[in-house]
């Protein structure tokens, strides 16, 4: 009798980690993930809330970009984590598409290389979609000086709506 | 000459340091080349035009949502026209924040037309935000806007583009004009190489040609060797052929001469007998020397060395002259180290022979004074002088004495009658010694040489 309960629970505890869905998204949907990823909330795909999206592990990097002046503090989830809470492979790619349906091809193996954030604030603000959010990818350019080419400069995707990993 | 010299080196470098500038002139291209196809000023130029580009593109797509919410009042429309206003707005921000402001104030009209997007933006912004935002009259002053702003954006991406291109062209020219340099530079650079390796290979050829040169005249020169030895050889052969044929009859001749003194004879008859006599003795003692010649210059002197006593060997050549000792005002003396008087192992015919010679010549060349004959022992052997008080020998002959046939000069020559320096200086050398000659003129002469002899153990 106790057998019968116990080994599912167990099987399912082994399994679990591997295939656990994400939570459920309760607020406005700000970003859409999709692909090969093993986590997922809705379907096939991960969609992300702001909470969910706070809920990852966090990071500040204080860069300069070529968009704003000056130096400016950006603050949100590490994109490492992000991948991790989707399952994806550090060896994929992603095509990253932005609000006004930009899309830019980003391989996983930046986000393992730099600390590349998915930000979220700032300043210590939310950006909204006219600041160029609410989701900007921003390199830590300043840390790593070599990253400052036509090339990472875009990756660093603004006002981000989707990924998709492939 | 020194200057010369530095004219031809400076000639030598010319090339190689043309060539080494035009190298260093055309690593300089390249590298301004280079850093500039590195700057990012295109990509800048290129990233305000895609702005404004946008910036347009998004003004369309939030029009054909403004017209088709007035059409068709529906909130997820309202609400998307807002998000694209929103993402339309922050392409004002590119425009207005970027780093590339500058770049946008190239031209006045480009300035003023951002200026105006902007204002008119900033109205549309104020639309968006007011009390009834979707009401049919707003609506329509949006899109009014809208339209405003389409004029305006479409003629700044026309004018960025033209500004773009424009610089874009000057750009090129710049960097045509630089390609074009550098093509020059490569051709020169080309050249001067080509100079170079053509007088390399120009050199290389030329010595190839003297070491032809010089391996021909090595050759001749060799069979010019060859010949004159040939004719020497010929020359010795025939010598020693002709001295040993006219030997023979030579015998006859002092034989008979001899036996025709045993006849009576009459006083005038013994006078002509003793003179073909004492021809036939001095014509047999110049074949003699000949034959010692022809044999040495062929090498087939042999020594016939044995145990030899030096005292008896030289008291033997001494008593020789004891004729002429006492027809000359002359003095002998014969100075024999104690420790060289010994026995050695030598040829003792052919030392007897040179001594002869040597000392027959300071005899004759000695009108008055002395002569003497000095033997004493040296490191490398036993060393023998001849010295007189003689007519000596100019220096500038002194050179010549022991070569074949030659004598100091014909006034010697006349007086000395023979070949005996020359014989005696093969046999010395056949010996293992080398013979030397000091003297001065009108004071005497001392010949001298070293035989490497040890004196023998009993």
């Amino acid at each position: 009798m106790l057998r019968s309960v116990f080994l599912p629970l167990i099987t399912c505890l082994l399994i679990s980690p591997a295939f656990a869905d994400l939570p459920k998204a309760e607020g406005e949907v700000l970003l859409t993930v999709t692909g090969k990823i093993t986590h997922t909330n809705q379907q096939d795909t991960a969609v992300f809330d702001l909470s969910l999206l706070e809920s990852l592990e966090q990071q500040e990097i204080i860069t300069h970009n070529p968009w704003f002046s000056g130096s400016n503090r950006y603050y949100g989830p590490l994109g490492r984590s992000l991948v991790k809470a989707v399952g994806a492979d550090f060896n994929s790619n992603m095509r990253v598409t932005s609000l006004n349906g930009f899309i830019t091809e980003i391989p996983v193996s930046d986000f393992v290389k730099y600390d590349v954030i998915l930000a979220l604030k700032k300043n210590g603000k939310y950006q909204r979609i006219r600041d160029r959010g609410p989701i900007f990818t921003i390199y830590p350019f300043d840390q790593h000086p070599k990253l400052n080419t036509e090339k990472h400069y875009n990756r660093s995707v603004w006002q981000v709506e989707k990924i998709e990993f492939y | 000459m020194v200057k010369n010299k530095l004219l031809h080196q400076a000639r030598v470098w010319s090339l190689p340091t043309l060539a080494g500038a035009f190298l260093l002139a055309a690593l300089t291209l390249l590298y301004i080349l280079q850093s500039r196809e590195q700057e990012i000023q295109t990509a800048e130029r290129d990233d305000v035009l895609w702005a404004a580009y946008q910036l347009d593109r998004e003004n369309l797509k939030l029009n054909s949502l403004l017209n088709r919410y007035q059409y068709k009042q529906n909130a997820k429309v309202w609400k998307d026209a807002r998000t694209r206003f929103e993402i339309l707005y922050s392409r004002v921000t590119v425009l207005r924040h970027g780093q590339y402001n500058n770049l946008i104030e190239v031209k006045e009209r480009t300035r003023d037309l951002s200026l105006q997007s902007f204002q008119i933006i900033d109205l549309m912004d104020e639309r968006f935000f007011t009390h009834n935002a979707s009401s049919p009259e707003n609506l329509t002053k949006l899109l009014q806007l809208s339209l405003q702003l389409h004029r305006v954006t479409e003629e700044l991406v026309t004018t960025l583009k033209s500004v773009s291109s424009q610089l874009n062209t000057q750009k090129r020219q710049e960097l045509r004009q630089l390609y074009h340099y550098l093509l020059i530079i490569i051709v020169l650079l080309i050249l001067t190489m080509s100079l170079i390796i053509y007088l390399l290979i120009k050199k290389m050829s030329e010595a190839r040609q003297a070491q032809y040169q010089a391996q021909l005249m090595a050759t001749e020169l060799e069979t010019a060797v060859q010949k004159a030895e040939a004719g020497s050889q010929a020359k010795t052969d025939f010598l020693a052929t002709m001295s040993h044929e006219i030997r023979t009859p030579m015998n006859g001749v002092l034989g008979m001469s001899e036996l025709l003194f045993e006849t009576s004879l009459s006083s005038e008859q013994k006078k002509y007998t003793h003179a073909i006599n004492n021809s036939a003795t001095a014509l047999m003692r110049l074949l003699n020397e000949l034959m010692d010649i022809s044999k040495l210059e062929a090498g087939r002197l042999v020594l016939d060395y044995r145990k030899t006593a030096l005292a008896p060997l030289l008291n033997e050549v001494i008593d020789f002259f004891a004729a002429e000792l006492n027809q000359k005002p002359v003095t002998f003396n014969l100075e024999l180290a104690p420790e060289a008087d010994a026995f050695y192992n030598t040829d003792p015919g052919r030392l007897r022979q040179v001594l002869l010679n040597l000392l027959g010549n300071a005899f004759k060349f000695t009108d008055q004074g002395r002569v003497t004959l000095r033997i004493k022992p040296t490191p490398e052997g036993l060393l023998f002088e001849v010295e007189d008080t003689g007519v000596g020998i100019d220096e500038a002959v002194q050179q010549r004495m022991f070569e074949t046939f030659t004598q100091a000069d014909a006034s010697i020559s006349r007086r000395y009658g023979g070949t005996g320096l020359a014989i005696s200086k093969r046999i010395i050398e056949q010996m293992g010694g080398a013979i030397h000659l000091r003297s001065r003129l009108n004071e005497g002469s001392c010949f001298y040489f070293t035989l490497p002899l040890e004196p023998l153990q009993n």
